[in-house]
């Protein structure tokens, strides 16, 4: 129910997801971040655009990423996320947290 | 279907959730909530089982069971979600605050919050001895 893309485009790792993140798949989206981010690929741009849903659980595994991310001196930035995920992400005040662009190519631009 | 009810029971398992999710999209579309107020009640539900199957059952409840009842009141749709844990008020948490830092946040407690904001109302009961939370949502 979730497709997870990983590609690396000089110092970036764009993380194309594509579906639902939930509790069901959330450890999924966590388990690429992590490897990612372990690997030494600290710089993180995660495309949301084609995620219609994201609940509790995927916040909790991008928050995690981005505390690893950073203590690393690396940043998780998000782009594009649709109306609905932004909501979330704005009810749990993240929206301070992250820093998100409308554009997958802005993002990438922004490190 | 003013006050028909629905219902479904499902194992208390993860993979089971999207079951519970699409049963109670369907009965919200039937009585003609819009596609936020369907999105709305399916991230409650998910988020209220997620927590029963974590907290309430341990992730060992594939014997245990949630039982999920829809129902129109007025301009309602009652979602209860019953279960066996021991009693639990999960209302009676703290709401996390949505201004904490990056490094304050331990990651819990935002399903809670999120049902409740989402949410026309929620309630908690013991029933017989199982937990029910009763979600209520406006339907217009």
């Amino acid at each position: 129910m979730v497709d997870i893309q990983v590609s690396g485009h000089d110092q970036i790792t764009l993380i194309q997801v594509h579906g639902r993140i939930d509790s069901m798949t959330a450890n999924q989206l966590g388990e690429a971040l992590t490897r990612e981010i372990d690997g030494g690929n600290i710089h993180v741009v995660l495309d949301l655009s084609s995620v219609d849903y994201m609940s509790s659980a995927g916040l909790r595994e991008i928050v995690t990423a981005l505390k690893k991310a950073k203590r690393a001196a690396g940043d998780v930035r998000l782009a594009q996320p649709s109306d609905r995920v932004r909501e979330v992400l704005e009810m749990a005040g993240l929206d301070t947290i992250f820093r998100i662009f409308s554009s997958q190519s802005d993002a990438m631009g922004s490190f | 279907m003013a006050n028909q009810q629905h219902s479904l029971r499902i194992p208390g398992e993860l993979e089971q959730i999207r079951i519970a999710c699409d049963f109670v999209s369907e009965v919200a579309r039937e009585i003609g909530l819009g596609e936020d107020g369907i999105f709305h009640c399916q991230l409650s539900v998910e988020e209220i089982c997620t927590n029963i199957i974590e907290h309430g059952y341990g992730y060992n409840g594939a014997d245990k069971s949630i039982e999920i009842v829809c129902e129109k009141q007025g301009n309602h749709l009652l979602i209860s979600i019953l279960d066996d844990a021991p009693p639990f008020n999960p209302l009676h948490l703290e709401d996390p605050d949505p201004g904490m830092s990056l490094w304050e946040r331990e990651g819990g407690g935002w399903g809670v919050f999120f049902v409740k904001q989402y949410m026309s109302s929620v309630r908690y009961e013991l029933v017989t001895g199982r937990n029910c939370l009763i979600l209520a949502k406006s339907i217009h």
